[in-house]
C-alpha cells in the first residue's frame, strides 16, 4: 500500500533518524532553550558538512561513527513526552477503554 | 472529669466515625457515599481527635483499654488492646489533618476518573489501617494494621492498572513489604516464647535483649520505610496517582516501620548492637538516597528519594535512642512532604500531565499559591531556622554531632544534609525560576479552592507544627544542653553550603559548556545500579539454582546415580577391572573345576 513503511530504511532515513535523536538527546543536556538552541546550530553544521558526500563507503563509515559517538555522549535520562512510550501517562487509560 | 473515660470515648469515636462511610452504604441504597461525604467524614473525625490531644497536651492523660480478647490458647491470650500515649493521640490528628487536605485535594485531581469513589474509598480504607497501627497495643493488632498499609498500598499505587509499570511497581512494593514482615514475625514469635506475650507495655528486659529478634524488627522496619537495600520499591511507588504518593508514601506508611520501632524501643534500649545496626543503616540509606536525588529529573521521583533520605534520618534518631525526637520528625515531616506532593500535584496537572522539571520553568509568575508553598516546604525540608523542619532536624543533627557515637554516621548524614540542600534548591529553581519552558498551550490553573486550601493549609502546618508541638510537650530524654558554637551552628552551616553549591551550578548550566556523562553522574541517574543488579541477580541466582537442583541434583543425582546407573557404573568398574584377571577359556576352567570336584570327592575316601 503506498505510504507504507518498506523492510529496510534508506540512507536518509537512518541518517535523519540520527539527527533527531540526537537533537532529543540534546535537549535532555541543554535544559536552557538558548543554550539548546546554541548547540543545536553547531550539531545541524556537523550534519550539513557532510550534506553532498556522495560515496556511499563514506557515508555509511560517517553514519556509523554518528552512531557511536550517540550512544557515548546520549542522556541518561531523555527526555520522554508523557503520552509516549515509556512516559509517565503511558497506558495510563488502558483500564478505562471499552 | 475522668479523664482516660473521656479520652477513650473520643478516640474510638474518632475510628468509629471513620468507619460509618463503609458500613452505611451497606444498610441502604439511599447512603451512597460521594468524595464530599468522605472527605467531610475525615475532616470531622480531625476535628474530634483534637480533643484527646488537647486533654493529653492539657493533664498528661494517657489510657490504654482492651476491647476484646481472643482466646487463642490457655496460656497466651491476643487482647485487642488500644493504647493512648503521647505517640498516638499526637499522631492522630496530624494524619487525619494530612489525609483530609490530600482528600480535598483529590477530588479535584482525580476529578475526571469515573472510579473516584472507589478510589476514595480505597484511602479511606488505608486511613482507617494505619489509624489501626497507631493506636495498637498489641503486635498482633499492629500486623493487621501493618498488611492492610500493604494491601492498599498495592491497589492504590496499581490504580491505572492498565499501565505496565504501574503493576510492577506495585508488585515490588508487596514483595519488598513481605521480605520485611518475615522480621516483624520472627520477633513475634520470639515474644511469643519468650515472654508469652504481644503487649508492648509488656515486652522490657532488665538485662540485654537476644540480638535475632531486634535484627527482626529492624527488617521490619527497613522493608516499610525504605532503608537501603529493600528501598527500591518507594520510587517506584510513585507510578500511583499524586494524592496516593502524598499519602502514604511521604507522610504516613512509610512511617509505620519507625514507628514500629519506635513502640518497641525499651527492647532496643540495652542492646548497643542493635542501636549501631539501626545507626549505620539509616546514615547510608539518607545518604544513598539523597545522592540518587541530584540528579533525577522527575519531580515526583526528587520528592520520593527526598523521603527516603528523611526516612533514613529517622533511623539514625532511633539509633541514637531517640525515639521521641524520631516522632517529632515523622510528624512535621509529614506536613511539608505532602505539601511538596500537593504542590507538584497541582504543577503536573496545570501542565497537562507534564513530569519531567526540564519542561518547567518560570511558574513563579503562573502559579503562585502552589510555587509559594512549594517554596515554603523546600525551606521546611531544608531545614530553614524555625520553620517546622528546623525543630526536628536540627535537634536531630545536634545530638549525632554530641553523642560518643559513630563519626563516620555522623560524616554521612552531614553530607547527606547538604544533598538535600542542593537537590532541594536544584529542584525550586528549575521547577519554579527562570524562563518557561512548558507548552504554550498548557491549562495553568490553580484558581479552585480544592487546590488553594489544602496547599495552604498544609503551609501552615509546615510553619507552625514544629514549633507548637515542641512547646507543648516535654522531651522524654533531656537534649544537649550545652556545645561549641561550632558544633551548634554545623546543620546550618552544611546547608548554607550546599544551597551555595546548588546556585553556582545552576548558573554553571547557563554557560554554554556541553554538559557529558561522568562515573559520578551515571551512578547517581542509574540509582546506584542497585536495582537491576540486584532485581536480576537474586532472581536468576534464583531460578537458575533452583533449576540446577531439579534437574542435576534430583533427576540426575539422586534418581540416576544413587540408584540403577550408579549400581551400574560401580558393576562396570568391578568388571572392568577383573576383566584382565581372565582369559576366557572355558574348557580350561570346565577341566579345572571338574577336577577339583573329584580331587575333593577322591580324598574324601
Amino acid at each position: 500500500a503506498p505510504g507504507a513503511m518498506a523492510a529496510y530504511l534508506t540512507h536518509q532515513q537512518k541518517v535523519l533518524r540520527l539527527y533527531k535523536k540526537s537533537l532529543r538527546h540534546l535537549e535532555s543536556w541543554c535544559i536552557q532553550r538558548d543554550k539548546y538552541r546554541y548547540f543545536a546550530c553547531l550539531l545541524r553544521d556537523r550534519f550539513d558538512k557532510n550534506k553532498d558526500v556522495k560515496d556511499m563507503v563514506k557515508a555509511t563509515a560517517l553514519l556509523k561513527a554518528g552512531e557511536e559517538e550517540f550512544w557515548a555522549s546520549q542522556h541518561p535520562q531523555p527526555y520522554i513526552f508523557p503520552d509516549s512510550p515509556g512516559g509517565t501517562s503511558y497506558e495510563r487509560y488502558e483500564c478505562y477503554k471499552v | 472529669m475522668d479523664q482516660p473515660l473521656v479520652l477513650n470515648t473520643f478516640m474510638l469515636l474518632t475510628l468509629a466515625t471513620l468507619l460509618t462511610p463503609i458500613i452505611l452504604p451497606l444498610l441502604s441504597n439511599n447512603l451512597k457515599n460521594t468524595t464530599t461525604t468522605i472527605t467531610n467524614t475525615v475532616k470531622t473525625s480531625f476535628l474530634i481527635s483534637l480533643i484527646p490531644m488537647a486533654i493529653h497536651i492539657h493533664s498528661g492523660t494517657e489510657s490504654l483499654i482492651s476491647l476484646w480478647e481472643w482466646k487463642f490458647i490457655m496460656n497466651f491470650k491476643i487482647p485487642i488492646s488500644l493504647k493512648m500515649d503521647f505517640y498516638s493521640l499526637t499522631f492522630f490528628p496530624i494524619a487525619l489533618f494530612v489525609s483530609w487536605s490530600i482528600l480535598q485535594f483529590a477530588s479535584w485531581y482525580m476529578a475526571s476518573d469515573p472510579y473516584i469513589t472507589k478510589f476514595f474509598t480505597y484511602l479511606l480504607f488505608f486511613l482507617i489501617a494505619m489509624l489501626i497501627l497507631i493506636i495498637s497495643n498489641n503486635l498482633f493488632l499492629l500486623f493487621i494494621g501493618w498488611e492492610g498499609v500493604g494491601i492498599m498500598s498495592f491497589l492504590l499505587i496499581s490504580w491505572w492498572q492498565g499501565r505496565a509499570e504501574a503493576n510492577t511497581a506495585a508488585l515490588q512494593a508487596v514483595l519488598y513489604n513481605r521480605a520485611g514482615d518475615v522480621g516483624l514475625i520472627l520477633c513475634m514469635a520470639w515474644l511469643a516464647s519468650t515472654m508469652n506475650t504481644w503487649e508492648i507495655h509488656q515486652i522490657q528486659l532488665p538485662n540485654q535483649t537476644p540480638t535475632l529478634p531486634l535484627l527482626g524488627l529492624i527488617l521490619a522496619a527497613a522493608a516499610k520505610s525504605a532503608q537501603f537495600g529493600l528501598h527500591p520499591w518507594l520510587p517506584a511507588a510513585m507510578e500511583g496517582p499524586t494524592p496516593v504518593s502524598a499519602l502514604l508514601h511521604s507522610s504516613t506508611m512509610v512511617v509505620a516501620g519507625i514507628f514500629l520501632l519506635i513502640r518497641t524501643h525499651p527492647l532496643f534500649n540495652n542492646n548497643p548492637t542493635a542501636l549501631s545496626l539501626c545507626l549505620c543503616l539509616g546514615a547510608i540509606s539518607t545518604l544513598f538516597a539523597a545522592m540518587c536525588a541530584l540528579t533525577q529529573n522527575d519531580i515526583k521521583k526528587i520528592i520520593a528519594f527526598s523521603t527516603s533520605s528523611q526516612l533514613g534520618l529517622m533511623m539514625v534518631t532511633i539509633g541514637l535512642n531517640l525515639p521521641q525526637l524520631a516522632f517529632l520528625h515523622i510528624s512535621t515531616h509529614a506536613f511539608f512532604k505532602a505539601m511538596l506532593f500537593l504542590c507538584s500535584g497541582s504543577i503536573i496537572h496545570s501542565l497537562n500531565g507534564e513530569q519531567d522539571i526540564r519542561k518547567m520553568g518560570g511558574l513563579q509568575k503562573m502559579l503562585p499559591t502552589t510555587t509559594s508553598c512549594l517554596t515554603i516546604g523546600n525551606l521546611a525540608l531544608m531545614g530553614m531556622p524555625f520553620l517546622a523542619g528546623f525543630y526536628s532536624k536540627d535537634q536531630i543533627i545536634e545530638s549525632l554531632n554530641t553523642s560518643y557515637l559513630n563519626t563516620w554516621a555522623l560524616t554521612l548524614t552531614l553530607l547527606a544534609t547538604s544533598f538535600t540542600a542542593i537537590y532541594t534548591l536544584r529542584m525550586t529553581l528549575t521547577v519554579q525560576t527562570g524562563f518557561p519552558r512548558i507548552p504554550p498551550l498548557a491549562p495553568v490553573n490553580e484558581n479552585n479552592p480544592a487546590i488553594l486550601a489544602p496547599i495552604t493549609r498544609l503551609a501552615l502546618g509546615s510553619i507552625t507544627a514544629g514549633f507548637l508541638i515542641t512547646s507543648y510537650i516535654l522531651p522524654t530524654k533531656t537534649p544537649p544542653t550545652t556545645m561549641p558554637l561550632s558544633i551548634k551552628i554545623t546543620a546550618i552551616v552544611v546547608t548554607a553550603l550546599g544551597m551555595a553549591l546548588a546556585m553556582e551550578l545552576s548558573k554553571m548550566t547557563q554557560i554554554l559548556i556541553m554538559p557529558k556523562q561522568t562515573p559520578m553522574s551515571n551512578f547517581s541517574s542509574a540509582l546506584g545500579y542497585f536495582n537491576p543488579l540486584i532485581h536480576r541477580f537474586s532472581t536468576t541466582s534464583l531460578l537458575g539454582g533452583g533449576q540446577k537442583i531439579a534437574s542435576h541434583l534430583v533427576d540426575l543425582s539422586w534418581y540416576k546415580l544413587m540408584g540403577p546407573e550408579g549400581l551400574a557404573s560401580l558393576q562396570l568398574m568391578a568388571t572392568k577391572a577383573a576383566t584382565s584377571l581372565h582369559t576366557g577359556l572355558i574348557k580350561a576352567y570346565l577341566g579345572a573345576f571338574a577336577l577339583s570336584i573329584l580331587i575333593m570327592i577322591v580324598s574324601t575316601y
